[in-house]
């Protein structure tokens, strides 16, 4: 077949330059891979956080204190009776030894080896009763009437722990969104090196390009084209390390959370932002990209 | 086109072209010579808007360049058909994708030029050579590559740069035989050259610059 019978070919008008290209797409997708992880973090710090905080809504807890070993029981039982009787719905439970024992261990250390607990002689361990779906006003009804059967009580409604998980959640969060921040604002930069490089690089082309009557516009997208499908490529490749990352975590050390830290459970709003992520990365990068060219053409009128 | 006292120097140097006056008639054929370094590239890139003149006029198709803003000198430079030295071919696109290019930053669809491409291709001798790289033609072939891209899109100047500095002689006289081809189809044609037996062997107007000055001679 001669070349006049082939088929006219779209051929780019930029060289693909592959070898010259891929440290800029290595760059975006660290970049991206980063900016994933930040944006999961966020994403599963704000879920935990949610949870938690429906955990603790309503919840309280009834410490008794000042019981003598004689009379625990007994006082117990009565607190028990007059919570259920001032407002039943709130379901009282009472927390076993064992348990209240483990919430003072972080203070008083472990039992000792005979398994009992190693409290100070003389210091008899509190009681602790569980609410459920108290409102402040059934917590301020029960504290008075325990109060008015002279048995010494303190209703707790875990408001300091509330507090310190949402500080601590949302400190969590300012974090993961400014990790996000650095590394759109760090994949923006590499993006506009890259175009400036590629640019004096081909400013040969880009002349003849402007002679034969290319608009800057023209020119620009381009450079846009390009640089949408570098950092698409290396968004999505950054994208999946990270969702991979979180995966082979979960597989090794399971979803448990470590002290105040998410748990590692994807969901489906996971893949929603994370496709997110991807579109605005590239178009970020892409703009950049544009934006650079034109005022390259534009101040430095690149093509006289 | 028309210059009106035409100044031109790159940054605080010297002026290296004083008070130009020049005007093209619309199909004309005009050569301009001089020596080396007198300013003949610098005009031409005046002329086909790779520059702005530091005072002066420049008008072309009759408006004032200095009032254009870069989208509307784009669109002027397409009236413009260029020829360079050094044939500035794009080495990654195709003899065929070199010469359609000036249609194709024009968003024309490759359907529409197709054929035209083609004739023009087989016009300058190089019909079969569509899909050759520019870095495997000849010297002279590069050059017709470049004249053809240069007239692909019917413009109204067509601006040669010593056309035939970097081809023998018997490419050097098809080359002309194109440009007057061209000018007999209605195109306005300027070729610089130094090449003063091609200027002595075609009836045309001579423009001389030399110390900055533009001269006209008249051709014997």
């Amino acid at each position: 077949m001669s070349d006049t019978d082939r088929p006219t070919k779209h051929e780019p008008l930029l060289p693909v330059d592959r070898s010259a290209e891929r440290p800029l797409w290595v760059v975006l997708t660290v970049m991206a891979f980063l900016a994933s992880l930040a944006l999961l973090a966020a994403n599963m710090g704000s879920r935990s956080y949610d949870v938690w905080q429906s955990q603790l809504t309503g919840a309280a807890t009834v410490q008794l204190t000042a019981l003598s070993q004689e009379t625990r029981l007994a006082d117990t039982q009565a607190a028990l009776d007059i919570i259920t009787a001032t407002a039943p719905k709130l379901a009282p439970v009472r927390v076993s030894d064992d348990d209240a024992m483990a919430l003072i261990e972080p203070w008083l250390g472990s039992p000792g080896r005979s398994g009992g607990p190693s409290l100070p002689a003389g210091i008899t361990l509190p009681v602790l009763i569980r609410l459920s779906q108290s409102t402040p006003a059934d917590r301020n009804t029960v504290a008075a009437a325990l109060s008015a059967a002279n048995i010494d009580a303190i209703v707790d409604d875990h408001s300091e722990w509330t507090a310190d998980i949402a500080r601590t959640s949302r400190a969590f969060r300012i974090g993961s969104w400014l990790i996000l921040l650095v590394t759109f604002f760090a994949g923006t930069a590499a993006t506009v090196f890259a175009t400036h490089a590629v640019m004096i690089a081909r400013r040969q082309i880009i002349t003849v390009f402007a002679q034969v009557g290319a608009s800057d516009n023209f020119i620009t997208k381009l450079f846009i084209k390009r640089a949408l499908m570098v950092s698409v490529s290396a968004a999505a490749v950054g994208s999946l390390s990270a969702l991979g990352f979180i995966t082979l975590y979960r597989l090794l050390r399971g979803p448990a959370s470590l002290g105040l830290l998410p748990e590692f459970n994807l969901a489906v709003s996971d893949f929603i932002l994370l496709l997110s992520l991807v579109i605005v990365f590239a178009l970020i990068c892409a703009v950049s990209a544009g934006i650079s060219a034109k005022q390259l053409l534009h101040k430095h009128r690149l093509y006289t | 086109m028309r210059f009106d006292r035409v100044g031109l120097r790159y940054g605080r140097g010297p002026e290296v072209l004083k008070d130009i006056d020049l005007s093209l008639n619309a199909g004309s054929f005009n050569f301009l010579t001089g020596p080396s370094g007198a300013g003949k590239s610098t005009l031409l890139r005046l002329i086909y808007l790779a520059l702005q003149p530091s005072r002066g006029l420049v008008s072309l198709f009759g408006r004032d360049i200095a009032t254009m803003d870069d989208k509307a000198l784009g669109l002027m430079r397409r009236e413009i058909g260029v020829v360079w030295q050094a044939f500035s071919l794009i080495d990654h696109l195709s003899v065929y994708a070199n010469v359609a290019l000036p249609l194709r930053v024009q968003g024309i669809e490759a359907s529409a030029y197709d054929s035209n491409v083609r004739d023009l291709l087989d016009w300058v001798g190089l019909g079969e050579r569509l899909d050759a790289a520019p870095n495997t033609l000849s010297g002279g072939e590069k050059q017709r590559v470049a004249i053809a891209r240069a007239v692909i899109s019917k413009p109204k100047l067509l601006i040669a740069d010593e056309p035939t500095g970097n081809v023998d002689p018997e490419i050097s006289v098809r080359l002309m035989r194109l440009f007057a081809e061209m000018n007999r189809m209605g195109t306005t044609v300027l070729i610089a050259t130094h090449n003063r037996q091609i200027i002595d062997t075609m009836p045309a107007r001579v423009l001389h610059l030399q110390d900055a000055h533009l001269y006209e001679e008249v051709n014997s």
